[in-house]
């Protein structure tokens, strides 16, 4: 599903991601896992197009064929451009309209680590938003109501309604989001990116904050995701119980680098993991 | 107490203390009595008051639901403000008349600058700028094009719309105070330009602007030769407040027009995606929304909006300068936007009502206004920081939605 290789990303003189690497198979959970500091958000943010890499590529593969996640932001133009038109219009329109909007349209859809709803507008009204693909824009149809608009617009909100019912929250359609207990909140922001109805969800230390009733709940939904709307999902976690229990595959980052890959037992035995957040050697820990 | 009982014992105090005050009139040594007006008045206090009642016994517990007393009413209150509207160019004078029409074009401004401040959370200090590029529009393309009214009209909305857009883009990436900052230069420099282009705009001596015409009518009392006039053919008399009607009633329309078109912003794909991102930007990314064409089309239609205000305003005063649009000017439609409640289209509406009214009805006290105008302020934003009133929002229901 993703490729992520030799990805490094330089915020002045410090380098956050030194050359990393991992890739995200098809229908699986992946924890992307590591101490305060690693640059797990940072790799997050280059998947989902807030950052732009330094050097390195992520590839999107699909029914649809494959997708550069870093050309879609911009590249800079350079002289040799000029011999390849094609290529160089390319660059060009990706520079003046590119952004990350453009990798949510490729199916990576990302939550935050501290929620960002749409505070002063109502839980529905955050799910109509995500459904952008879905509702008809043109601002004449909407405002002579044709049949058409309508039509869309009962099919997004019937599809509101549906995530809503499956994040448990269907009592809360016409609330303001600004006002749902923080559980429902992450759950909410959650469901809003299920609307956009995503190849890849990326999600952001879903579980923090919330107490263990409402995590193990949210490894529910989770699994559910994967197996019953074929969603691949790529987390960032620090609770290790939800990280062991739903995950696939798990990569361990720290201090920029790729220390350990693997399923969550091979890594949690590995030395390099123990040292990384016990902060002992692996001999010592034996 | 039951709602009656109330009512009667409001009328009561309201005859009571307005029998004295309004019943008998002092004429030389003696006294004439006026017995209609406490009762009218006393009649109106016990009305209000039975409505109040009425109102607050509708009233539903917390939450969004509590808005549906506003619903029932609205058609009701939409009707008697439609026809008030329609009557009262009748009833009043061509000061009173121009006032309202002032007030109207404020209503549109007032508008326009909301979807850019309220729903699309830009914050515009420069917004008179699209005001003056209306209203110059207009006068200068019947100076040198001799184009009318109606082509003005559209045309200057939309180069008034496409200057929004030509703002938008340099600001894209600005928020907050470095996005205000910018456009009150921008509000400057479209003010200076006309201000110091003698030849073309004829500086601060203005531009004239000719009264629109009425399907090719003018409202003359002496018609051009082999032209018919608005009075001579409708074999009326003629009065020069026929113009001032006409103006008022066409200007009505549009701001309902206007109205009804924020109103179902709001519910369309387009309007929530404005206060999504004013919400929260990246977020907004993060859904694919691309926030440059989102951004660019609140500022396009706000500055639209501004524009067909600024033509009215032309044909409305018959005459231009750039003294009309000073950063004075942006600040007070600020503050009817803030004032009224950001996003809120029926609060906008009330406060650039009574903003427009109030300082022409207290002329008397035209030194204080300044002042009052600061108290108001510093008071709203103490006790109803989010404006007079706030904003309702949509609600679904399930298997339909709530168009």
């Amino acid at each position: 599903m993703l490729t992520v290789r030799e990805l490094c990303m330089r915020f002045g003189g410090v380098l956050a991601l030194n050359r990393v690497g991992f890739e995200v198979a098809t229908g699986s959970v992946t924890a992307l896992i590591g101490p305060n500091g690693a640059g797990k958000t940072t790799v997050f943010n280059c998947i989902t197009g807030f950052y732009k890499a330094s050097s390195g590529e992520i590839r999107l593969h699909g029914e649809t064929g494959e997708k550069n996640l870093i050309a879609i932001l911009g590249e800079p133009l350079q002289a040799g451009d000029v011999l390849h038109p094609k290529e160089l219009a390319k660059k060009i329109y990706y520079k003046m309209f590119g952004g990350a909007h453009l990798a949510t349209r490729a199916g990576v859809v990302r939550t935050f680590q501290n929620v960002r709803l749409f505070k002063e507008m109502t839980a529905m009204e955050n799910l109509l938003v995500a459904q952008r693909h879905r509702v008809d824009w043109r601002p004449l149809s909407g405002l002579v109501k044709s049949r058409g608009y309508r039509r869309k617009e009962a099919a997004a909100v019937e599809r509101g309604w549906y995530w809503l019912d499956f994040f448990g929250l269907g009592e809360d359609g016409n609330r303001l989001a600004g006002e749902l207990p923080y559980g429902r909140q992450r759950r909410l922001e959650m469901a809003r990116a299920m609307c956009v109805e995503p190849r890849l969800l990326c999600l952001d230390e879903p579980a923090a904050g919330l107490n263990p009733n409402e995590t193990r709940e949210l490894s529910g939904l989770i699994r559910q995701l994967r197996d019953r709307h074929g969603v691949t999902v790529c987390l960032i976690e620090h609770d290790m119980g939800l990280v062991m229990e739903i995950s696939d595959h798990v990569v361990v980052l720290d201090h920029g680098q790729v220390i350990a890959r693997g399923t969550p037992r091979e890594v949690g035995e590995d030395p390099l993991v123990l040292e990384a957040y016990l902060g002992i050697s692996g001999e010592e820990a034996a | 107490m039951s709602a009656t009982k109330e009512t009667l014992l409001t009328g009561l105090v309201a005859f009571l203390l307005f029998a004295p005050l309004t019943g008998v009139s002092l004429d030389g040594y003696g006294l004439n009595p006026h017995w209609q007006n406490p009762f009218l008045l006393a009649g109106m206090a016990m009305l209000g008051r039975l409505l109040l009642v009425r109102l607050q016994g509708l009233r539903l517990p917390v939450g969004l639901a509590g808005y549906d007393w506003q619903t029932r009413l609205q058609r009701p209150i939409l009707a008697v403000v439609v026809i008030a509207a329609l009557i009262f160019p009748w009833l009043v004078g061509k000061y009173w008349l121009n006032v309202a029409t002032l007030a109207l074009i404020y209503v549109l401004l007032a508008l326009g600058l909301n979807i850019v401040v309220g729903l699309a959370g830009l914050l515009d200090l420069g917004f008179v700028a699209f005001y003056a590029v209306g209203a110059y529009f207009y006068a200068l393309t019947f100076k040198y094009l001799d184009l009318s009214f109606w082509i003005a009209l559209p045309g200057g909305a939309l180069l008034a719309g496409l200057c929004g857009m030509l703002l938008g883009f340099p600001v894209l990436r600005m928020h907050g105070d470095y996005l205000a900052i910018v456009t009150l230069g921008f509000g400057e420099i479209v003010r200076l330009v006309l201000n110091n282009w003698i030849d073309f705009t004829n500086g601060p001596n203005g531009v004239r602007a000719p009264f629109p015409s009425f399907f090719g009518l003018d409202f003359s009392r002496h018609p051009m030769p082999g032209k018919s006039s608005f009075h001579q053919f409708f074999h009326l008399s003629y009065s020069p407040i026929h113009k001032d009607i006409f103006l008022f009633i066409l200007l009505f329309f549009i701001v309902c027009g206007m109205v009804y078109f924020v109103r179902r912003l709001r519910r369309m794909p387009l309007g929530r995606a404005w206060e999504a991102l004013r919400e929260d930007e990246i977020a907004c990314r993060a859904l694919g929304i691309n926030h440059v064409t989102v951004k660019l089309s609140a500022f396009g239609i706000g500055a639209m909006t501004g524009g067909i205000g600024g033509a009215f305003f032309a044909a409305s005063q018959g005459f231009v300068n750039p003294t009309s649009f000073t950063f004075m000017e942006s600040a007070h439609i600020l503050a009817i936007v803030v004032l009224g409640g950001m996003g809120s289209t029926a609060g906008v509406i009330a406060a650039a009502v009574i903003l427009t009214f109030l300082p022409e009805a207290l002329r008397d006290f035209a030194e204080y206004r300044g002042l009052m105008f600061g108290c108001a302020m510093v008071m709203m934003m103490i006790w109803r920081p989010r404006g007079l009133l706030r904003s309702r929002r949509a609600l679904f229901q399930r298997e339909q939605s709530a168009c």
